[in-house]
Order: C-alpha cells, then structure tokens, then sequence
C-alpha cells in the first residue's frame, strides 16, 4: 500500500513539473484558446449576417498564415525543453480533451484525489451537442478515454488504451457541472484495468465506462515519434 | 414492443440535409469561418508565436465572440422540417461536433452509404487531435465510431441513441492520413440495434468497435428538447 502512495506521488510530482508556466506566451496562448472556443460556441448557435462571417473568415485565413511562419513544437518530443524551461507545456496544454491551449479540449480539469483515483471536471458548452441539450456521446467515449488514461499512469508503468468501454445511462445535460471519476482497479503484468463514472453534482449517473490499458515495450514510443518526423518530412517536400 | 413507436426517420430528407449538400449564403460563410478556425486550431497547437501576436489574436477573438454573442440564436432540431423545406443545410448537420461543417470542433468525417446496412466516414485528423506521438488521440477513434455506427443504426429505420459502445484499439491511429470508418448493421433485438466498425488506414486495421443503440420514442426526444428549452431559458436569465 505504502509504494502505491509513494508511486503516486511521484506521478503527480512528475505531472506538475509538465505544467506550462502561467506568464509569458504560454498564458496568451491559453487566452486565445478561450477566446476561440467563445467563439465556437456561439458560432454554431448564431445566426450572424453572410457579411460579417465573410470578415471573419478573411482575417482568420490571415492569422492562420501567420501562424504557420513560426517554429513548430512537437508533443511529447524527447528534446522539448526541460521541465524548469519556460516553453514547456507542449504536452499538458495540448491535449484535445484537457489541454487549456488546445481550443478543442471542452477543457476537463484533473485533479488526483486519492491513491489510484482522479477526478476530472467540466462543463460543456453548445458547440458539444449531440442530441438535443445533451452531450455528444463520442465526446463522452473521449473524456472517458482521457480520465482513465490519465489515471493509469498512476500504476507507474503507463499503458496505451486497449480496449474502452463506455455504457451510457441516460443523456448528459449540456452546462451543467460534470464529474468523472477514474480509478484504478487492478493490474495484472503489462495490463492495467481501469473503471469510471460520469456523474452531476447530486451524483445522477449518466455513464460508466472501463477500459484496459497495456504497457508497451519503451522503444514503441521512439518507434511512434521516428514514425511522426518520417510522416512530417514527407508532408514537406 | 414492436409495437411502440419510434423516431421516425425519412433517409432521403437526411441526405438532403447533409453536410455534402451545398450551402447557401450566411452558411457559405460560416463553413469558411469553421475551417480558417481549424486551420488555426491546427497550427495553433504546434506554434511557438510570440507572446504579443497571441495577445493581439486573443483581443480580437475575444471581440468577435462578444459580437457574435448579438444574433439571434440558432438551435439544433429546431425548425427541422422549415430548414428542409428552405434548403438550410445548417439547423441540423452543420452544427454537428464530429460531421458538422460549421462546427470548427468537427474534423469534420465525411460520410457515404455503401449500400443499404452499411456506411464509410472518411476523415483526416489534424495536429490538434494528437494523442501518443503522430497518432489520433484514442477518444476521438472512439468519437468518430461514435458518429458512424449512430449513422448506419439510422438505417435500421428505428433510430436511436448509444446503450453501449466498446472499443478495441489495434494499432495507432495516424494524423494527416485519410481514415476509412466502415460500419455495418449487425442485427435487431426488440429496441435495440447492434452495430460494428473497423477503422482503417489504407490496409492497416487501426481499431475495430461494436456497439448497442437503444430506439429513441419521439416523446424522448421532445422532452429532451423541452429539457433543454427549460436549460436554456434559465441560463438567460
């Protein structure tokens, strides 16, 4: 019991130390990302003039330019800058689900609560609907899918997603303030066996989902970033 | 049971209305304004801009989400069979999180029918779905089967919403690769239809998953959206 604690707080300390600083361009990145998803809530819901969404168009064209002049960072790069380094970051903030620069990411916030536990909160806004008022029920196969992966790295060997499972109980209501709560339930050699639930605040249930998770041999990493420059060098002839 | 009724669901008037359809006028704009939002999505994740260029971005996004935030509001379900009649591609696909042309959070997957039980959803993921190194992130893989299989249950003629959904990862996904989503029928119970998938890119098996729709009665899907006037009535005021 006492070495989960200890692995446990390892994995947290480890985490924090990628948390991007809150100054700098970092801070301006997370602010265009919030800016962004405001707009992409409203957007699907506005009815706004073909004018005005034609100036807009124009000068996000432009900025996309911009932006495409300027050195790249990779996620999860070896030779990204070390934790104590201002640019770090790249991997926390840009996850699609929790990253805060990431303008897709809802974004779920995590926080480990216990040994082997992590809570995530989050609230989605419009842009998230499925059926009517309710969330997308992919998006939820996706915080499940997050939560779960985050909280299996806490067995100390971190695995990629075998298998998800996801049972929906009955819709989840869009703005409303969710919890997800991931556990740990067992773990068997290379797997790791993880389970969670979706919850309000009153603790109505609205999903459970479980899902394995197996460690890879380390050099699959390495294999997957060769994989990535391979794949970026050809899309830049 | 057979009995009961359920949504009814005119195909036809579906593809009418899908995202492959043109666009007219004010939603002309907003498909363009999704994409140059994508795209800067996209880079935006990647970019090592300077901190007075996002500050700038942000100022002006922070603006036009306030602006948006004018116009009168558009909802999804809302005025179906209106929009169809006025050829309004938007009140309904457009808005869509995963297919949606006008929902910068949407890839967006194209979707085709192959025959009369099964479908394909084509999709490239970007930079800013990453999850391991050059590979979708595993929740979205499970999003997109979310979509596609929710796609071919609607040809049972008894649509529905997700029961359950299972997921089982084969071999990473990868980014900037067009993925090939088949799903296929695969029987009825009662209520229920079952449905399954595989994801490919080019010849690789990426991930297969199955899963369980439960029909939905059109006095569900009414209250959901009374729910959701309910929600949103007190969100204004």
């Amino acid at each position: 019991m006492s070495d989960r604690v200890e692995q446990q707080r390892q994995f947290v300390d480890r985490w924090e130390a990628f948390k991007p600083p809150t100054s700098g361009a970092w801070e301006q990145k997370r602010r265009l990302a919030a800016a962004m998803r405001g707009v992409i809530n409203r957007l699907v819901q506005s009815n706004a003039p073909e004018e005005q969404l034609r100036r807009a168009a124009i000068e996000l064209e432009r900025y996309a330019d911009r932006l495409a002049g300027h050195p790249r960072l990779r996620r999860g790069d070896r030779d990204t800058p070390a934790p104590a380094e201002p640019d770090v970051g790249t991997f926390v903030d840009q996850s699609p689900i929790t990253g805060l620069a990431n303008p897709l990411a809802p974004p779920i916030s995590l926080t480990p609560e216990a040994d082997w536990c992590v809570v995530g909160r989050v609230s989605y806004d419009a842009a998230f609907e499925g059926p009517p008022g309710s969330v997308h029920g992919g998006y939820i196969a996706a915080a499940f899918d997050e939560v779960l992966g985050f909280v299996q790295g806490m067995s100390g060997d971190p695995g990629m997603t075998g298998t998800l499972t996801i049972r929906y109980r009955k819709p989840t209501p869009l703005y409303q303030p969710l919890r997800l709560i991931g556990e740990i339930v067992k773990v068997e050699n290379r797997k790791i066996f993880t389970e969670g639930r979706l919850l309000a605040d009153d603790d109505t249930l609205y999903a459970e989902g479980e899902s394995l998770f197996i460690t890879p041999h380390p050099e699959h990493y390495d294999r997957l970033i060769e994989a990535r420059s391979r794949r970026e060098a050809e899309r830049r002839p | 049971m057979a009995d009961e009724p359920t949504l009814t669901f005119d195909r036809k008037r579906h593809w009418e209305l899908s995202p492959e359809k043109e666009a007219m006028g004010a939603w002309v704009q907003k498909r363009r304004l999704a994409d140059a939002m994508r795209t800067v999505i996209g880079r935006l994740v990647q970019s090592n801009a300077p901190e007075n260029e996002l500050c700038a971005a942000a100022d002006a996004l922070e603006r036009y989400a306030e602006q948006l935030e004018s116009h009168e509001r558009l909802r999804r379900y809302e005025g179906y069979g209106e929009a169809a009649n006025a050829g309004d591609v938007g009140a309904f696909f457009d808005q869509s999180p995963m297919i949606g042309l006008a929902n910068p959070l949407a890839p967006p997957i194209r979707l085709e029918d192959i025959d009369e039980s099964s479908a394909v959803g084509r999709v490239v993921f970007g930079a800013a779905y990453e999850g391991p190194p050059g590979s979708v992130h595993g929740g979205f893989v499970a999003a997109a089967f979310d979509e596609v299989l929710g796609y071919v249950q609607s040809m049972s003629g008894a649509p529905g919403f997700t029961g359950t959904l299972t997921v089982r990862y084969r071999s990473p996904t990868p980014l900037h690769t067009e993925l090939e989503f088949r799903g296929a029928l695969a029987g009825r119970e009662g209520r229920k239809t079952f449905a399954s998938g595989r994801v490919y890119a080019g010849e690789t098996l990426c991930a297969e998953a199955d899963a369980i729709f439960v029909s939905a009665t059109p006095e569900k899907f009414e209250a959901l959206l009374e729910e959701r006037r309910k929600m949103e009535a007190e969100r204004e005021s």
